[in-house]
C-alpha cells in the first residue's frame, strides 16, 4: 500500500484573462470588490516528449483561466471540462495583501462540503481567484486557491497505479472514449458488462453499480499522482458510501482525449483505500497555489511591455514596419537605428515644424522636441496639420506644446516636448528690463542645443535664425534650413565650423550676405515673406529638408559629408557614388513651383559670414552672452566684427556678384 | 496552386472530420490532430482552425518578473497526500494557442500562434525562438529586431509579428509568402484524378501541414 499524493492544480492564465480583466474593473466593477463568479476549464493530463533528451514530461494538473472567464458564456475545447469558481479584485494592493484569505477560503470549503453532503458532485471543483490589478503600471497580483479536503488517514494505493490496459479491454477503453467525449464530464462512474459498456453519473452510483462497484475518474498528470479533482471526489465517496470505501475503490484516471492506437492508452488504475469512519465534520482543507518560489504567496503578472501605451511594444513595431520592410526589399544596408535614434530640436512649430514633424515620425524619429513662442491663431489649422479649430479658442494655446501633444495622440511611443521660448534676434534690440529674461532663454536653448543631434530652423524670419546658426556651427551640430517663398523654397544644410571643416567648407544660410541680419520689416526678401505662400509648398520643403536630413544621416562622413559634384545640366550625376545608400546629399536645394522644378546648388562658406565663421563662432564661445546681447542691440555690430563693413564700403558693385539668388541659368554652382 | 476561402473551409473541414471520425486509425499518427474549426463571432466566411498546445523553452533563464514575497497570514495543515514535486525548472511549460488562417494577400493557409507562461505574460520573440515547438535550427539566430526573424535571404521575414486576421489579437505567424509554389510542387507529384473536390483540398492542406512541420512540431497522435 501506497499513500496516494495527489498533483495539486497550477493555473495557467491567458493573457486576454488580463485585458478582461481590465476592463470589467473600468467599466463594470470599478470600485466594487464583491465577488463574481469565474469560470475555467482542464482537460485529461497529459505528457509531452522532450525533443532533446527524449524525457516524456507530465504536463502538471493545469487549470486554465481564458479571456472569457469572466463571462457567462465560456468556450471550453474539446475534451475539456468546466470548473467553476469565484473571482475577487481588491482595490489597492493593501486591500489585497490584508484581505483575510482564510475566512474566504474557509467560506468556500464551507460550500464544497456542505454541497458534498446534500449528495451533488456539483461543486467538487469550486476555486477562488483574488487579485489587484495595478492598471497604472500593468501589474496583476493574484492568488488562486483550490480547496481539498484532506483525509485522515491518507488514502492509499494497492499496488501502486497500473496501466489502463491491465483492468480494461482495449474495446472497453475505445468505448469510454467515445461516450466521455459525447458528454464531457469531469467525473463519471463505468461499468462494462461483456461486450457492453455504460458511463454515469457519480450520484448514480447507488443504483449503477448492482454488482460492479467501479468509479472513475477524469483529469490527472504524471503516472503515480492523480490529479487534484480526485481528492474531493474521494471525499465525497466515502462521505455516501463508507462500506465500500473500505473495501478499496476501483479508479480510473482518464487521460486519454484521443483514441489510442497500438494499445498505447495512457489512463491509469488503481484501487484506492481508507481505513477508519470518515468524520461527519468538515475536515481541514487545503489548496492555496504556491508562488514561483515555491512558497505560499501571491503570483504576479507583468504586463507593461505588452499594454502600456507609451512603451507600447506593438505600437512600435507597427511603426516601424514599413520602414523595415523598405529595407528588407529595397535598401538592406539602409542604417535606420541611425535615423530614429536622431534628437531632432525643431525651432519653429508652424507649418513647416508640423509637417517636418510628421516626416520625422514616419522615419521612426523618437525625440523630437518644439521651440516656439507663438500661440495657435485662427489661421493656423487648416495649414499646419497638428492644429485643430479648438486650439485657437480663448487666445490660442501654446504652439510649441500643443504641437507636441499631438505627435503623441499620434503616436504615443514618441518622446516629444515643446518650449515656449522666444528666439532673440539681431536687429531687435532688448529693452534692459528683459535682459535678464533673454539670457534665461538663451540659456535654455544652449541647453536644448547640447541635448539634440540636429537643429530644424523653421522660423518665420530671416534674422530669427541668426543665433541658431551661431549656435549650431559652435556646437557642431547637424543643422537644416527651411525656407518659403511664395512659390519657391530653400532648403539647405549648415557645413561645419572652419576649425572642424574637412575638405571644402560649405557654407551656412548667412554666407552669401554682405549685410548682417537685421530687422527685415524694411529689409524684406522672397524667402520672409512665408505666410504668403502657395499652401502645398511648404510640405514640399518640409519633406525636402527631412529626406536630406535621411539621407546626410546614411553618408558614414554625416555632417561632413561633400556636396555633390558639380555637372552640367545633360549629365546626370551617379547617385550611387555619393556615399549615401539614400543617394545624393545636395548642400542646397532651390524649388521652383511655377516650374516645379528643384534645383541643387553648393555654396561654398564665407570666412567673414556673420554667421558662421570662425571670427563669430569664437567671439560667442569667448564672451558668451555679452557677445550676444550686442549682436542684437548694435546696429552694425556683427559687420564691424567680420569686417563686412569694410568689404561693403571697398564697393558696392561686390554686391551685384554675390546675389546668390539666380535665377534661369542652369549653373549648379555658384 | 492558390485556394479560395471557401476551399480553405473544405479543406479544415474535411481534415478535422478525418482526425476525428477515426475512420483511418493511423491518420492521426500521420497528421496533426486536436484542431477545431473556429468563425467570427459575428460575420460569417472567417472561419479558422484552433488548437491548444503545451510545450516548454529551452532555457534555464527565469524571465517571469515575478518577485512577489510569501504571504505567512496563510497557514495550511500539514498534508502528505500532495504531491510536492516541482516541476523540472529545466523546461518551463508554455501555453501556445496555434491557428491556422487563410491569408488572404496569398490565398493560402498560414500558421499563426501565440505564446505565453502561465501567468500569462507573452514571451518575447528571444524567447519564442527557444521554444521546443520549433525544430532546433530552424528559425535563424535572433538578430536584434523585436518583431521579426528574418532568413539569410532577407526578401521577406520568416518570422512576424502581426494580428490575428479574424480575432484581431496579437500574434506571431510564419510567413506565407512561398507557401503555394511549395505545396504545389508536392501535388504536382501526387495523382489526384481519383480524389473528389473535398479530399483533393484535404490532401493539399495535408501538404501544407508537411511543409509547415518542417519548422514547428506539431505534435501527432497526442501523447
Amino acid at each position: 500500500m501506497t499513500i496516494i499524493q495527489f498533483t495539486p492544480f497550477s493555473s495557467l492564465v491567458e493573457p486576454n484573462f488580463w485585458h478582461a480583466l481590465t476592463n470589467l474593473k473600468i467599466d463594470v466593477l470599478r470600485l466594487s470588490d464583491e465577488s463574481v463568479p469565474i469560470t475555467g476549464y482542464y482537460s485529461p493530463g497529459r505528457s509531452i516528449v522532450d525533443r532533446e533528451t527524449g524525457n516524456e514530461i507530465p504536463l502538471g494538473c493545469n487549470i486554465n483561466i481564458p479571456g472569457d472567464a469572466l463571462t457567462n458564456d465560456i468556450q471550453v475545447p474539446a475534451h475539456s471540462v468546466p470548473a467553476s469558481g469565484l473571482f475577487k479584485n481588491y482595490n489597492t494592493i493593501e486591500e489585497f495583501k490584508e484581505a483575510d484569505k482564510t475566512a474566504l477560503f474557509n467560506g468556500l470549503s464551507q460550500e464544497i462540503w456542505d454541497s458534498i453532503a446534500k449528495g451533488s458532485t456539483a461543486s467538487l471543483n469550486r476555486f477562488l481567484l483574488i487579485t489587484f490589478a495595478d492598471l497604472k503600471k500593468y501589474k496583476y497580483f493574484y492568488w488562486f486557491s483550490f480547496p481539498a479536503f484532506v483525509s485522515k488517514p491518507a488514502w492509499e494505493v494497492e499496488d501502486d497505479w497500473k496501466p489502463a490496459r491491465t483492468e480494461f479491454s482495449d474495446e472497453t477503453l475505445t468505448e469510454i472514449h467515445k461516450l466521455s467525449s459525447s458528454r464531457p464530464s469531469p467525473f463519471f462512474l463505468v461499468r462494462a458488462i461483456g461486450e457492453k459498456t455504460e458511463i454515469a453519473s457519480v450520484e448514480e452510483y447507488g443504483s449503477f453499480f448492482k454488482d460492479v462497484p467501479l468509479s472513475s475518474v477524469h483529469p490527472s498528470a504524471t503516472p503515480s499522482n492523480p490529479g487534484w479533482p480526485l481528492r474531493n471526489l474521494l471525499t465525497y465517496l466515502r462521505h455516501h458510501h463508507p462500506s465500500d470505501v473500505s473495501q478499496g475503490l476501483r479508479i480510473l484516471c482518464w487521460r486519454d482525449s484521443e483514441p489510442s492506437h497500438n494499445d498505447q492508452w495512457k489512463s491509469r488504475f488503481g484501487i484506492a483505500k481508507v481505513n477508519g469512519d470518515a468524520t461527519k465534520e468538515k475536515p481541514a482543507a487545503v489548496g492555496w497555489e504556491k508562488n514561483v518560489q515555491g512558497k505560499l504567496g501571491p503570483r504576479m503578472a507583468d504586463l507593461a511591455p505588452m499594454m502600456d501605451p507609451t512603451r507600447h511594444v506593438l505600437a512600435d513595431q507597427a511603426v516601424d514596419l514599413n520602414l523595415k520592410l523598405m529595407r528588407w526589399r529595397i535598401l538592406p544596408s539602409l542604417d535606420l537605428d541611425k535615423i530614429a535614434s536622431t534628437k531632432c530640436l525643431l525651432l519653429g512649430a508652424g507649418t513647416l515644424g508640423c509637417y517636418v514633424s510628421r516626416t520625422l515620425m514616419g522615419w521612426g524619429v523618437r525625440k523630437i522636441t518644439f521651440v516656439d513662442s507663438a500661440r495657435v491663431s485662427f489661421s493656423n489649422p487648416v495649414r499646419q496639420p497638428l492644429f485643430e479649430f479648438e486650439d485657437c479658442l480663448n487666445g490660442g494655446k501654446p504652439k510649441a506644446a500643443c504641437a507636441a501633444e499631438r505627435l503623441k495622440k499620434i503616436f504615443p511611443g514618441v518622446d516629444s516636448a515643446g518650449y515656449n521660448l522666444s528666439i532673440p534676434m539681431p536687429g531687435h534690440p532688448i529693452p534692459p528690463q528683459s535682459v535678464e529674461q533673454v539670457k534665461k532663454d538663451v540659456a535654455h536653448l544652449e541647453k536644448l542645443f547640447d541635448e539634440h543631434d540636429v537643429i530644424f530652423l523653421l522660423m518665420d524670419s530671416r534674422e530669427s535664425r541668426w543665433l541658431p546658426t551661431v549656435l549650431g556651427a559652435a556646437k557642431g551640430k547637424i543643422v537644416l534650413n527651411a525656407a518659403l517663398g511664395f512659390d519657391t523654397f530653400l532648403v539647405m544644410r549648415h557645413g561645419v565650423r572652419a576649425s572642424l571643416s574637412k575638405g571644402t567648407r560649405l557654407g551656412c544660410y548667412y554666407c552669401n550676405d554682405i549685410v548682417a541680419p537685421a530687422d527685415s520689416l524694411t529689409d524684406r526678401t522672397l524667402d520672409q515673406m512665408c505666410t504668403v505662400t502657395r499652401p502645398g509648398l511648404a510640405s514640399i520643403a518640409s519633406s525636402t529638408a527631412v529626406e536630406l536630413l535621411a539621407s546626410l544621416l546614411q553618408h558614414p562622413d554625416g555632417v561632413h559629408a561633400p556636396a555633390p559634384k558639380a555637372t552640367s545640366s545633360k549629365d546626370q550625376t551617379d547617385s550611387q557614388d555619393s556615399g549615401s545608400v539614400l543617394g545624393l546629399i545636395p548642400h542646397q536645394l532651390r524649388g521652383f513651383l511655377a516650374e516645379f522644378r528643384n534645383m541643387p546648388i553648393t555654396g561654398a562658406a564665407y570666412d567673414r559670414c556673420t554667421g558662421c565663421s570662425e571670427t563669430v563662432i569664437t567671439a560667442y564661445e569667448t564672451q558668451g552672452f555679452d557677445m550676444l546681447l550686442k549682436a542684437f542691440n548694435e546696429t552694425g555690430y556683427l559687420e564691424a566684427l567680420t569686417g563686412l563693413d569694410k568689404l561693403y564700403s571697398e564697393g558696392e558693385a561686390a554686391l551685384e556678384n554675390v546675389d546668390w539668388e539666380i535665377d534661369d541659368d542652369e549653373e549648379g554652382e555658384l | 496552386m492558390a485556394l479560395s476561402r471557401k476551399q480553405f473551409e473544405i479543406a479544415c473541414k474535411t481534415f478535422i472530420h478525418k482526425c476525428d471520425s477515426g475512420d483511418d486509425p493511423l491518420y492521426t499518427q500521420k497528421h496533426p490532430a486536436g484542431w477545431t474549426w473556429k468563425e467570427h463571432p459575428t460575420y460569417p466566411g472567417l472561419g479558422y482552425m484552433a488548437r491548444q498546445i503545451t510545450t516548454t523553452l529551452r532555457s534555464q533563464e527565469d524571465n517571469t518578473r515575478d518577485t512577489t514575497e510569501s504571504d505567512d497570514s496563510v497557514q495550511e495543515v500539514e498534508d502528505v497526500a500532495v504531491d510536492a514535486s516541482r516541476p523540472s525548472p529545466l523546461s518551463e511549460l508554455i501555453n501556445a494557442q496555434l491557428w491556422v488562417v487563410y491569408a488572404v494577400t496569398f490565398q493560402v493557409p498560414a500558421f499563426y500562434f501565440s505564446a505565453h507562461r502561465s501567468n500569462g505574460v507573452p514571451l518575447t520573440l528571444t524567447e519564442i525562438t527557444k521554444l521546443s515547438m520549433f525544430r532546433q535550427g530552424t528559425l535563424p539566430a535572433h538578430t536584434g529586431s523585436t518583431f521579426a526573424l528574418s532568413t539569410p535571404d532577407p526578401a521577406f521575414a520568416l518570422l512576424s509579428q502581426g494580428d490575428h486576421p479574424t480575432l484581431g489579437t496579437p500574434c506571431w505567424y510564419l510567413h506565407p509568402c512561398n507557401t503555394a509554389e511549395v505545396v504545389g510542387e508536392i501535388m504536382d507529384a501526387v495523382d489526384c484524378r481519383e480524389w473528389g473536390e473535398a479530399e483533393r483540398l484535404s490532401r493539399w492542406l495535408e501538404a501544407w501541414f508537411s511543409v509547415v512541420g518542417n519548422i514547428v512540431d506539431l505534435p501527432r497522435g497526442e501523447r
